[in-house]
């Protein structure tokens, strides 16, 4: 093991890096879950930050232990999935973008001013006693514990995965591609659509509360601006180059996207634009993702023609 | 079992539909005939719940059904096919069979899961029920073939079956013969014939005259949206009003 | 579907909430706002006009290219910030006069707007992509624009040298605004915001008259309602896409030199920032609506400047994207577009 991560930390994935990816390979899982729904829902950078504030909150100031904590911000993220999806959900493809990146911002907007709000009510309320400070406006909160550890994270995402098997080959998970395929033959076939739409939705939020809560332990500070309509591309980015053809492909996502910039340290210069290029070679050219079966049957088939051609090359040697 | 009061249905300013009134008895065929634009479609769309008619009442089995969502309807016992075919066609044709069944199932998401008994043998029955279907639409050697990869006959036929995998007492038929040769024709006939026989109720919205002779019991003849006509295939064929609507229709095309 | 009884009952009730909520805040605070006398409407007035119509002109470039090809284009924004780059910069560099810049910036954005469409959309065309990637494919295009900029022009404020502003006529600075006495009302206003009121107004006006009276703009409403009609009538379905992408371009580059004019500080990420205002401007108008356009920038600008005038300055961000969020739920065609939005 040592050695391992030795080898990697030379191509520059220390641990920490290496935390990261799994964090993100579970954001990434968040939304590949609504987008299996075909709903184009970008809400769960919003979500990543309810879990994440809750769950830092609760350990920093309330001194939780850190599992119940995480657990109470995907709980909140849930919770707070119901209001937003029950009238939103109706909308479809831009339309649906649009307003969930007006929620990621309103979400953002509200943590930086929860004290200047609190404070406003306060003294409009001639309350005599000193405002809280909860999340501390756009300085965030610091100093919080360092407790998410890759092995929880792995746990999770192996967790997770077993979730998304069984999911496919679910009552649950069909009625969610069939409402993906045409949402009126799906309700004429005697499928839900608001009701599945809306629970996928919400487990979506919860997992993106999840990865929130786990983000939120894994540097000492949190803040307001961590969690906008950048985060929310970031998010989509992932499952994007992933694909949304297989359910591992937004994990291969997550995990790669994050270590490029880090792997490229060298062009650290360029890591933006990289990334730029990276989504839109992607999505024009391969637009299966990185777990696309169809992709990989090519490379197969390309490596085995490269190794036939080094062996013939090697057999051509040694006939002379 | 599905009768129709003073249907109204209106776009903005346009009248799709306009005081129609109708009554499908139950085990019958009955046919719905029409020029194009009468206004067929977006009367299967009210019965079905895709759409809502903005006046007059629908009741199914006794129930009114006009403010009831479509997967509601069909819980109730109403299943339908499409004009354009519209199969899931990233699934194979069983999935499409199996994932029609949707309503007969009861496991949840936690079932899965933990790979409950009752999930295991739920699946092994819609399975079951899904191999049959496909057998009695002759489709079983195409079970794992991406439904929008089939032949467009066959996708015809498997459209039929996922209606049918519901396990209604009332199916809608939309246009089912389009696209069709006189042959395939025959052979559907006898499908929605044998359909009758196992005691469902049918109605067969059609363009052409020649299925619905073959199998329907009385006939209702919409135009602009209106019921112009009702009675037996003899009584509809010698009707003057429908001869018009009809002629009208050709000298316009 | 999804207009059963409960739902309605739901929003009938969540409206109701709403404008009770409102109509209590206002009637709470009401007193406090006269009393303070921040309200000065007038005043106010002239900020939501200047301020508004780099908005509107700014969001124009969404709706166009959204009425034409019925996508979004989310590196717009990125345009817009290049637009500004390129009138600072080539005071800065080139000594251009200050004059040329908003010619030079409306080409640049324009030909960076055709670039955008021959590399994020035009493959993505070809094999007939979804709506939804082609907007995932123009945020790659984004990231480029924005970084592409950093690496060139560094993440420190730019902003047009004084001196060449003092050269406009007039002392066109911000610093000293006129007043204009006017039916009992005061009216503060630079010449720089009217002549870039002025300038914004007359671009979106030419852009309103070359879709709805030229022969091209026949052309491009023709392939914006079907582009396979547009085919038989030997329209080249093509051609109109790059004059589409170059006009969107060239409005953004000129609002970005209006922007960088009005704002000493133009920054890589001055795009992004923008890029939210101009998708509230353009839901709240109307997707594909040229004119909606122009009633969303003037409203989002009326948000932020009353906003902050009543005190609530953290608002300010927010009420735009509350106003979004309450469109898209309760009117997702917008303001002045037509109800042709499927819903489900």
């Amino acid at each position: 093991m040592g050695f391992v991560s030795d080898a990697l930390a030379s191509i520059g994935l220390n641990e920490f890096v290496i935390t990261l990816m799994f964090v993100n390979a579970i954001l990434a899982m968040s939304i590949y879950l609504t987008l299996y729904g075909g709903m184009f829902s970008l809400a769960n950078a919003g979500f990543m930050a309810i879990g994440s504030y809750v769950s830092v909150i609760l350990t920093q100031s309330h001194d939780w232990p850190f599992l119940p904590a995480i657990l109470a911000g995907m709980v909140a993220a849930g919770l707070i999935a119901i209001p937003i999806g029950l009238p939103v959900l109706r909308l479809r493809d831009i339309y649906l973008a649009i307003a969930t990146i007006g929620f990621v911002e309103i979400t953002r907007i509200m943590i930086l001013n929860l004290d200047k709000i609190i404070a406003e009510a306060y003294t409009r309320l001639h309350m005599e006693s000193e405002p809280p400070k909860i999340t501390n406006g756009p300085l965030g909160i610091t100093g919080i514990p360092v407790e998410t550890k890759l092995e929880y994270l792995v746990v999770t995402v192996i967790i997770l995965s077993y979730f998304m098997i069984r999911m496919h080959r679910s009552r649950f998970g069909r009625a969610l591609a069939a409402i993906r395929q045409d949402e009126n033959v799906a309700a004429s076939q005697g499928i839900n659509v608001v009701y599945y739409k809306n629970a996928a939705f919400i487990l979506g939020a919860m997992m993106a509360g999840l990865g929130g809560g786990f983000s939120g332990h894994l540097s000492r500070i949190i803040q307001p601006g961590s969690y906008g309509f950048g985060t929310a591309v970031d998010i989509l980015a992932y499952s994007v180059l992933g694909g949304i053809s297989s359910w591992y492909g937004p994990i291969l996502g997550g995990l790669a996207l994050t270590a490029l910039p880090e792997v490229l340290r060298p062009l650290k210069e360029y890591t933006g634009l990289i990334n730029g290029v990276v989504l839109l070679i992607f999505i024009a050219y391969l637009p299966g993702g990185l777990g696309d079966p169809a992709l990989w049957r090519s490379v197969r088939k390309t490596v085995g023609r490269i190794i036939n051609f080094i062996n013939k090359g090697k057999t051509a040697d040694a006939g002379a | 079992m599905l009768v129709l009061k003073h249907i109204s249905r209106q776009f903005g300013g346009l009248m799709a539909l306009q005081n129609v009134a109708m009554h499908i008895p139950a085990g019958q065929i009955v046919g719905l005939i029409g020029p194009n634009g009468a206004g067929k479609t977006t009367l299967i769309n009210c019965m079905t719940g895709l759409d809502h008619p903005t006046a007059g009442e629908i009741e199914f089995g006794g129930t009114p059904i006009q403010k009831k969502p479509a997967h509601r309807i069909a819980a109730l016992g109403m299943a339908r096919t499409y004009q354009n075919i519209r199969l899931f066609g990233e699934m194979t044709v069983l999935e499409n069979l199996v994932v029609a069944q949707h309503g007969l199932g009861k496991a949840n998401l936690i079932d899965s899961l933990v790979q409950t008994p009752r999930h295991r043998r739920e699946n092994e029955r819609l399975r079951e029920n899904a191999l049959q279907l496909l057998k009695r639409f002759h489709l079983e050697q195409n079970a794992t073939v991406l439904a929008g990869n089939l032949p467009y006959g066959d996708q015809r036929r498997l459209e039929m079956a996922r209606a049918l995998a519901t396990n209604p007492k009332l199916i809608l038929l939309d246009e089912p013969t389009a696209g069709m040769n006189p042959v395939e024709t025959a052979e559907l006939g006898e499908q929605i014939l044998r359909m009758k026989a196992e005691g469902k109720t049918l109605m067969v919205v059609e363009h052409d005259m020649s299925l619905i002779a073959q199998v329907c019991d009385e006939i209702y003849v919409l135009n602009f949206g209106q019921i112009i006509a009702h009675g037996t295939h003899q009584e509809i064929k010698n009707n003057p009003v429908v001869v018009e609507a009809y002629l009208g229709q050709e000298e316009g095309e | 579907m999804q207009a059963s009884n409960p739902v309605l009952k739901l929003k009938s009730a969540a409206i109701t909430a709403l404008v009770m909520l409102g109509l209590a805040l206002l009637a709470y605070e009401l007193p406090d706002i006269l009393d303070k006398k921040v309200l000065s409407p007038e005043q106010h007035l002239t900020t939501v006009i200047w301020v508004g119509s780099v908005y509107s002109l700014f969001a124009l470039g969404y709706a166009l290219v959204f009425s034409i090809l019925g996508v979004l284009n989310l590196s717009h924004s990125a345009v817009f910030m290049w637009g500004g780059y390129i009138g600072v910069m080539s005071v800065i560099r080139y000594d251009v006069p200050i004059y040329y810049t908003l010619p030079l910036a409306m080409l640049g954005g324009g030909i960076i707007g055709v670039l955008v469409d021959l590399i994020a959309f035009a493959p993505l065309r070809r094999r007939n992509a979804p709506r939804i990637s082609q907007l995932i494919s123009s945020l790659g295009a984004s990231a480029v624009l924005v970084n592409l900029a950093q690496l060139e022009f560094g993440t420190s404020p730019e902003r047009f040298p004084r001196t060449t502003l003092k050269e406009l006529p007039y002392e066109a600075t911000v610093a000293r605004p006129y007043t204009i006495g006017w039916l009992g009302a005061e009216f503060r206003i630079t010449p720089l915001q009217v002549s870039i009121v002025v300038i914004a107004f007359a671009l979106m006006f030419l852009l309103q008259y070359l879709v709805a009276r030229t022969k091209t703009g026949k052309a491009m409403r023709v392939v914006a309602f079907n582009q396979k009609v547009a085919g038989l009538l030997s329209i080249s379905v093509g051609g109109i896409f790059r004059l589409t992408f170059f006009l969107a371009g060239a409005l953004a580059g000129a609002a970005g030199v209006l922007y960088a004019l009005a704002y000493p500080s133009l920054t890589p990420f001055t795009g992004d920032e923008m890029a939210l205002k101009g998708l509230t401007v353009i839901v709240l108008g109307g997707l594909g609506s040229i004119r909606g356009a122009v009633l969303g920038g003037l409203l989002v600008a009326a948000f932020e400047v009353y906003a902050t005038a009543i005190g609530y300055s953290w608002l300010k961000d927010a009420l735009p994207f509350v106003a979004l969020f309450l469109i898209l739920l309760f009117r997702p065609q917008g303001l002045l577009g037509e109800a042709t939005v499927k819903r489900a």
